[in-house]
């Protein structure tokens, strides 16, 4: 694997930044998370879940599936970062590590003498990757990183609404941690790529808020060229018509159909039965279409909703016109294209039993990322990385227990 | 690099590498890739030089035109690919199949490269072959089903989301492979598709919800049941909206106290946040409210920071441009332009020590490098040149 010998320790909490940890797993690197029974990523304490119907037995910091998605194949160990002993630990394992994640606040890694400097010493070539929610400087640098506030921030929230003036946003989705991910995953990559070639290590400020921006350039530069705020769209698109979600049979079932070409509009007409409505010239070229897109999507929906989705959809796709079911989740875990593509991937969990997590969303013909366990139980690797990694005797990681330095 | 990519997902991954440092030959077909049409234009004057959503995607790359559905066109690209440590494409799996220019036949040619396609379904599974766009990954993922009100149809992500997150993950998907190349592996496929992108964003944050006693479902400008603890959800206030969210009490009691400590605070009924969040959340909005419309988000931004609890104002994008900490950071860049003399356009979300450079260059105009690559590049004369124009090949 392209990460096989890569050593990584992983600071970070909630989803953007141990998901990085996770996809370097997939990629063959050992990722330590580093954690602290006083101390907990906020994602253990999501509280007991409930499991088709049953509360699972256990620890509930153990059993939070959310967790288990987001820390999967790494490595745990408790260690107390306020304690010396314990920074003395984590800086040897600095000197055999090759990357270092965090998206604490700003200057909490350099409290706890961890700061690129202080790494940097102990291993010249680490690659240290910040990602904290609005960079490590700049007068925002101390913003909370809920990702509500970030896309708030950033103007997502405001594009997400039926009609311009109703903004109705999007809080459900989370989306400003996984586009980070995702960003984040480029930039340390990078670094590593480059880390090989030159030997040099890197430092990244990573800004979550800038990642953010960096995937809403269309109404940002709307903004920058002519002033102008892009107001929501509600489900239409700038240049396809008919474009939408609409009703289908049934309560709540819902079909998504989307048309570009004047080729895929005649297919559509053919697959209603060529509808008096349809057939009017100013629809059959793309710019009446746009033009006349409220009645298009009226006439359009009245149709559907007389439609079985699933049927529909099978319609509509074999003769080439863009149509999907709009699912729920637990719909999308047996999706047959999904299951085709094995997004998700079955592991066994000590406490929880079967589980499945999805693995990072790429698929390559030779080296392809897999999920092979779930997440580590609180400190279960403590022995392993203080007696094998550091080469502390048992008796010494007993006593650093009993004082409270591994914890 | 070469990129064959039209409009957003692949051009998005080659903007993220070129911005790296790689040299990446952008391929559009002689009428232009179709993000030249569509803007923003600069002064509402459609001009295919001027889309601001070109410029962006496509900064720092090297452009030529040719037509691969020709004999000669898919030759010159084979030259180029022979030269090439990765190809990326966007192109429909149906539309690269009929041109033989799948993985399977250009791995069988050119065994070391690295072979990209971004995708909405991917190049396996039976909905590979489907038209698509960005709609069907928002559909299927389960990403509709939890935006909008409960009352009315579900929301589409806007602005190309589902295209923009698959060419994010294809760029580092494309550098994991050539590390692997690097490592003996040979080129492979690198297979994203934005459905499953999407889905592994949905399947990952509905853990909140379902195991926890709530749905992955709409809940209007709330996440539902406040995900948990209240509040989660976007309120209006004096001039537009905000954010509120507390995911721990202490922050709540934080809120409450920076709200003067309102009587109704002590009342038991408000002090279980996950009961308030689940089973009661537009009560706690309407005592909240009042106090909201009383401030402006730049009044209430403040307040937020002298007590120490989080706040999201929603702001205008005319707002976000001209942010004192996006200047400080100087997220916004000047981009050379052949027309306009620059642009001012987003950054690099990311700033690496001095060894990684961050201003890529102009956009190229179509078939602005032609010469350059076919003529210094691949050798061929300002005779074949003209013949190619001529033939409608570049």
């Amino acid at each position: 694997m392209p990460l096989s010998g890569y050593r990584v320790l992983d600071f970070s909490w909630v989803w953007s930044g141990p998901m990085v940890g996770s996809v370097l797993a997939e990629l063959g690197a050992e990722v330590i998370k580093i954690e602290h029974g006083k101390k907990l990523d906020n994602s253990r304490l999501r509280g007991r879940p409930t499991i088709e119907g049953r509360s699972p037995e256990g620890p509930s910091i153990e059993l939070v599936p959310y967790f288990h998605q987001t820390n999967h194949d790494k490595l745990s160990i408790t260690i107390n970062l306020k304690h010396p002993r314990g920074t003395e630990l984590v800086h040897k394992l600095v000197a055999i590590s090759d990357i270092v994640i965090e998206n604490l606040s700003p200057g909490t890694m350099a409290r706890n003498n961890l700061a690129y400097e202080d790494l940097r010493r102990l291993r010249p070539d680490i690659i240290m990757l910040s990602m904290s929610a609005a960079g490590q400087y700049g007068p925002l640098r101390d913003m909370r990183a809920y990702a509500p506030v970030l896309s708030a921030f950033g103007g997502l929230e405001g594009l997400v609404g039926y009609t311009s003036s109703e903004s109705i946003g999007m809080l459900n989705f989370g989306y400003a941690d996984p586009n980070a991910t995702a960003h984040a995953l480029v930039a340390v990559l990078a670094a590593v790529y480059d880390r090989e070639r030159t030997g040099r290590g890197h430092y990244i400020d990573m800004s979550q808020l800038e990642a953010l921006l960096a995937v809403l350039a269309e109404p940002l530069l709307e903004a920058l060229f002519n002033h102008r705020d892009t107001q929501p769209r509600g489900n239409s698109h700038p240049f396809m018509s008919p474009h939408g979600i609409y009703p289908c049979a049934g309560d709540d079932t819902w079909v998504s159909i989307a048309v570009k070409s004047d080729t895929e509009w005649r297919t559509l007409v053919e697959a209603m039965g060529r509808p008096a409505w349809a057939l009017k010239p100013e629809y059959s070229d793309r710019y009446g279409r746009l033009m006349h897109r409220d009645q298009i999507d009226r006439h359009l929906a009245a149709w559907t909703r007389t439609q079985w989705r699933d049927e529909l959809v099978d319609q509509l796709r074999r003769v080439g016109v863009a149509a999907s079911p709009v699912l729920r989740v637990e719909e999308q875990w047996s999706y047959p294209q999904f299951l085709a593509r094995s997004i998700r991937q079955m592991v066994k969990h000590p406490l929880l039993g079967e589980e499945y997590l999805y693995r990072v969303p790429w698929r390559l013909s030779k080296t392809q990322p897999t999920v092979e366990r779930s997440a580590p139980l609180l400190g279960a690797d403590n022995a392993y990385v203080f007696v094998q990694l550091l080469g502390l005797d048992p008796g010494e990681v007993e006593r650093l227990q009993s004082e409270g330095v591994i914890a | 690099m070469v990129e064959w990519g039209n409009y957003v997902s692949a051009p998005y991954c080659g903007r993220l590498l070129a911005q790296l440092g790689a040299r990446v030959y952008k391929v559009e077909p002689p009428s232009g890739d179709e993000a030249r049409a569509y803007g923003p234009f600069p002064g509402d004057l459609p001009d295919p030089e001027c889309s601001g959503l070109f410029l962006y995607l496509n900064a720092g790359k090297v452009g030529v035109t040719l037509d691969v559905t020709q004999t000669t066109g898919k030759d010159l690209l084979f030259r180029l690919l022979s030269k090439a440590d990765v190809f990326v494409t966007n192109w429909p799996l149906t539309f690269r199949r009929r041109l033989g220019l799948d993985y399977e036949t250009l791995h069988e040619r050119f065994p070391e490269l690295i072979v990209v396609s971004v995708t909405i379904f991917g190049d396996t599974g039976p909905r590979s072959e489907d038209t698509a766009y960005s709609i069907d990954a928002d559909a299927v993922s389960g990403a509709c089903w939890a935006i909008g009100d409960p009352e009315r149809e579900p929301l589409i992500l806007p602005c190309s989301q589902a295209e923009f997150q698959a060419g994010a993950h294809a760029a580092a998907a494309t550098i994991a492979a050539v590390l692997a190349r690097d490592r003996g592996y040979g080129g492979q496929h690198v297979d994203i598709a934005a459905s499953d992108v999407l889905a592994t964003y949905v399947g990952t944050n509905s853990l909140i919800f379902i195991f926890h006693g709530l749905k992955w479902a709409r809940a209007g400008r709330r996440a539902f049941g406040s995900g948990g603890p209240y509040p989660y959800v976007i309120l209006p206030c004096k001039d537009g909206l905000v954010v509120l969210i507390c995911r721990a009490r202490h922050e709540w009691e934080r809120l409450v106290r920076a709200m003067g400590q309102p009587e109704w605070a002590s009342n038991p009924r408000y002090q279980d946040l996950i009961r308030m969040g689940r089973d009661y959340p537009e009560e706690v909005d309407a005592l909240i409210m009042p106090w909201l419309s009383r401030h402006t988000r730049a009044e209430l931004l403040h307040i937020a920071a002298e007590y120490n609890f989080p706040i999201g104002p929603v702001h205008r994008m005319t707002e976000v441009v001209n942010h004192p900490h996006l200047r400080e950071r100087g997220f916004f860049v000047e981009q050379p332009h052949p027309l306009l003399g620059s642009v001012r356009v987003p950054g690099l979300p990311y700033r690496f020590d001095e060894t990684f450079p961050s201003h890529p260059g102009p956009a190229p105009r179509l078939g602005e490098h032609n010469e350059l690559v076919f003529c210094d590049e691949l050798g061929l004369s300002r005779g074949e040149l003209v013949q190619l124009r001529r033939a409608g090949v570049i």
